[in-house]
C-alpha cells in the first residue's frame, strides 16, 4: 500500500547517502525557504525540528531572504461606513510575473481606520493604526505573527528603528521637530526608547559630532525612511548643500557625510545596495536615473553605477503622469518605477526596458519606501503570545 | 581577427588548472572555468594550485558535471563582459538574447538528474562555492518543498517521521496559520 503510493514519484534512496551528509544538504536547502514553508518543515521529523529551531540557523535563514520593497494596497471605498480590504505586501520582482507576499492584511479598512508602516528593520515592522484619528503603535514580526504595543510617541515623530550592538535590544529613535523656518527655536530633540522596556524614552537632545553647522542640515532632514548600514541610520535632506545625515547608533550622535555631486534634494533617494549606501537620482526632464554607490564608506568615495534611461514614453501612455520615482530593487539595477498619485507600478531593467506593468482593480498601490526581509529570529520582547483571532491586531486579521 | 583568436587561445592555454577528484581522476580546465568556484579562485590567488587542486569531497562523476556547468557559464560571463561595452549594438543584443535562452535551456537540462546526483551537486556547489550552481540546484528542491505539507515532504524524500503525535501537534499549534 505504502509502496504504491510513492512509486514513480520518489527518487530512489541511494545506498551510500549518509544521514549526516543528507542533513547537511537539507540545511543548505532549508535556509532558502520562505518563513511560512520553513515553519511547516518543523513538523517533518525531529532532526528538521532541531535544525530549524536553532538560533544560528534562524539567523542564516534571515540572511538568505531577499530584501523586498513594501507596497501598501488600499481598496476603494464608496461610503464612509463600508469596509474594504487593505494590505502591506512585499513586492517580489525577482519572480516573473512579480509576486505579492502578504505581510500585513486588513479586512476592515476605510478612511477612518488608517494604517501606516513607520519603520522596518530585521524583519520587524513599526506600524501605527488609527481609528477616528486616535493612533496606537506596534512592533510586529509578520513572519511569526508576534507583536507588542508601543507607548504613544506623545508629540514625537518616529525617526527610525534599529538593533543596538550586541545587546539584542531594538530601539526606536524619536524626533521632536522645531520649526525649521524660525530662528531661535532651538534644535530638534531626540529620544530613544528600548523596545519592550517599561522605561520612558530616554532624551538625548541633539548630539552632534564635529562642526555645529550640521545642525542646519539636520533641520532640513527629509521624512523618507532612513537606510541602516554599518550600525548607522542615513537620511537625505532638503537644503541646497550636499550633506547626508548620519546617526551613529552606538555613540548616539549625528554627523554628516558628503552626498554624490549629483545629489538633488528634490529627487534623490537613499537605498541599501547590498551592503553599500546608494543614491538614486531621477532627472525628470531627461527621464534619466543615475545610480550612485558609496564605494568606500570610510573615505566617502562615490561612484556612478548605472545611468538608466527610463521608458517614459511607454509609461506616460499608460499612467498619464509626467514624473516618476524609481526604487532600485536589485544589484543588476532593476527598478520599481512608480508615481504614488497613480494606480500603476512598473518594473524596468537597467537597460531601460519596461519589463512588467501592474495595475489592480479598485486598489491604490503606494510604494512605502520601507523594505522587508523575513526573519524567524527570536526576540525576548516578543514571546509567548496566544490571543486568539480577536485578540490579534487588525493588521494580522486579514492574513 | 584570426591572430586575436589565437592570442586568446594562447592566453587560455597558459592558464590551465588541474582539478583532482576524490577518486584521483584529473581534469584540465581553463582558469576562467575554474574560477567560477570562489574556493578555487582563492586557492589560485594564494598560489597553491601547482601540481593540481585536490578536491577530496567531490567524486569524478560529480566533478565532471560541475565542470560541464562551469564551462557553459564561464563562456556566458565572458560574453557579458564583451557586450557591456557595445550595448547599443542591436545585433549584439539579439545574439545575447539567443545565448541567454540557450543558457536557460542548458540549465533546465542540467537539472534532469536523479535525487542522489542532485544532492551531491548541491554539496559540491556549496563546498566549491559556486553561487550560480548552488542557486540553481537549491531552487529546484526548494520549489518542490515550498507548497507541500509535512506528510507530502516525508513521502517525496523518504523521511521517517520520528515525532510523537503529541510533539507534532504542539509544533502545529505553535504556528497554526502556517499549516492552514
Amino acid at each position: 500500500m505504502e509502496k504504491s503510493a510513492t512509486a514513480g514519484r520518489t527518487w530512489t534512496r541511494r545506498a551510500a547517502a549518509s544521514p549526516v551528509e543528507e542533513l547537511v544538504v537539507w540545511e543548505i536547502l532549508l535556509v532558502r525557504l520562505p518563513a511560512k514553508a520553513l515553519l511547516r518543515c518543523r513538523a517533518v521529523c525531529r532532526a528538521w525540528r532541531r535544525l530549524t529551531s536553532a538560533d544560528d540557523f534562524l539567523l542564516a535563514h534571515h540572511r538568505h531572504q531577499p530584501p523586498l520593497p513594501l507596497v501598501s494596497f488600499r481598496g476603494h471605498i464608496r461610503s464612509g461606513r463600508e469596509f474594504a480590504d487593505a494590505a502591506v505586501d512585499a513586492f517580489d520582482l525577482w519572480r516573473s510575473p512579480a509576486k505579492r507576499h502578504p505581510v500585513l492584511r486588513f479586512n476592515d479598512y476605510n478612511r477612518f481606520r488608517e494604517f501606516e508602516v513607520l519603520a522596518s528593520c530585521d524583519g520587524l515592522l513599526l506600524v501605527s493604526l488609527s481609528i477616528w484619528g486616535s493612533s496606537s503603535f506596534y512592533i510586529c514580526n509578520p513572519a511569526t505573527r508576534q507583536w507588542i504595543t508601543l507607548p504613544s510617541p506623545a508629540g514625537n515623530t518616529i525617526a527610525g528603528l534599529y538593533p543596538h550592538g550586541s545587546s539584542g535590544e531594538y530601539r526606536v529613535l524619536y524626533r521632536k521637530r522645531r520649526s525649521r523656518y524660525r530662528e531661535g527655536e532651538g534644535d530638534d530633540v531626540y529620544s530613544v526608547l528600548t523596545v519592550g522596556s517599561s522605561a520612558e524614552p530616554r532624551r538625548i537632545g541633539c548630539p552632534v559630532l564635529a562642526s555645529p553647522s550640521i545642525k542646519r542640515s539636520m533641520a532640513f532632514m527629509n521624512d523618507r525612511p532612513p537606510v541602516l548600514l554599518h550600525s548607522c541610520l542615513h537620511w537625505g535632506q532638503q537644503s541646497l548643500n550636499q550633506d547626508l545625515i548620519v546617526f551613529d547608533t552606538v555613540s548616539e550622535s549625528f554627523r554628516c557625510i558628503s552626498a554624490p555631486a549629483a545629489y538633488n534634494w528634490a529627487c534623490s533617494d537613499l537605498f541599501d545596495m547590498y551592503g553599500m549606501l546608494g543614491v538614486s537620482n531621477v532627472n525628470q526632464s531627461q527621464a534619466m536615473v543615475e545610480v550612485w554607490v558609496l564605494q568606500d564608506y570610510k573615505m566617502g568615495v562615490w561612484s556612478l553605477k548605472y545611468l538608466i534611461k527610463l521608458p517614459v514614453v511607454e509609461m506616460r501612455t499608460i499612467a498619464k503622469r509626467w514624473s516618476f520615482n524609481a526604487l532600485i530593487v536589485s544589484e543588476s539595477g532593476d527598478m520599481l518605477v512608480y508615481c504614488n498619485t497613480d494606480l500603476h507600478l512598473f518594473h524596468c531593467s537597467s537597460d531601460g526596458k519596461l519589463l512588467q506593468k501592474f495595475q489592480w482593480d479598485h486598489v491604490s498601490p503606494n510604494v512605502t519606501g520601507h523594505w522587508f526581509k523575513e526573519s524567524l529570529c527570536r526576540h525576548s520582547f516578543l514571546q509567548n503570545q496566544d490571543h486568539g483571532f480577536l485578540g490579534q491586531p487588525r493588521f494580522f486579521r486579514g492574513l | 581577427m584570426a591572430s586575436a583568436g589565437s592570442g586568446d587561445e594562447k592566453a587560455a592555454a597558459a592558464a590551465m588548472i588541474t582539478l583532482i577528484s576524490s577518486d584521483n581522476e584529473k581534469f584540465e580546465v581553463t582558469e576562467a572555468t575554474a574560477t567560477l568556484s570562489q574556493t578555487i579562485r582563492h586557492m589560485i590567488e594564494d598560489g597553491c594550485t601547482d601540481g593540481g587542486v585536490p578536491l577530496p569531497n567531490v567524486t569524478s562523476k560529480i566533478l565532471a558535471r560541475v565542470i560541464e556547468y562551469c564551462k557553459k557559464h564561464a563562456t556566458a560571463a565572458a560574453g557579458e563582459e564583451g557586450s557591456s561595452s557595445s550595448f547599443s549594438d542591436a545585433a549584439f543584443l539579439e545574439v545575447d538574447r539567443a545565448f541567454l535562452e540557450e543558457l536557460e535551456e542548458f540549465d533546465d537540462a542540467f537539472l534532469e538528474v536523479d535525487r542522489a546526483t542532485l544532492f551531491d551537486l548541491i554539496l559540491a556547489a556549496n563546498y566549491l562555492d559556486i553561487k550560480g550552481l548552488l542557486n540553481l540546484t537549491c531552487q529546484k528542491v526548494a520549489d518542490s518543498v515550498k507548497g507541500k505539507t509535512p506528510e507530502q515532504i516525508r513521502e517525496m524524500y523518504n523521511i521517517v517521521n520520528d515525532l510523537t503525535p503529541e510533539e507534532e501537534a504542539e509544533i502545529r499549534r505553535e504556528t497554526q496559520w502556517a499549516f492552514e
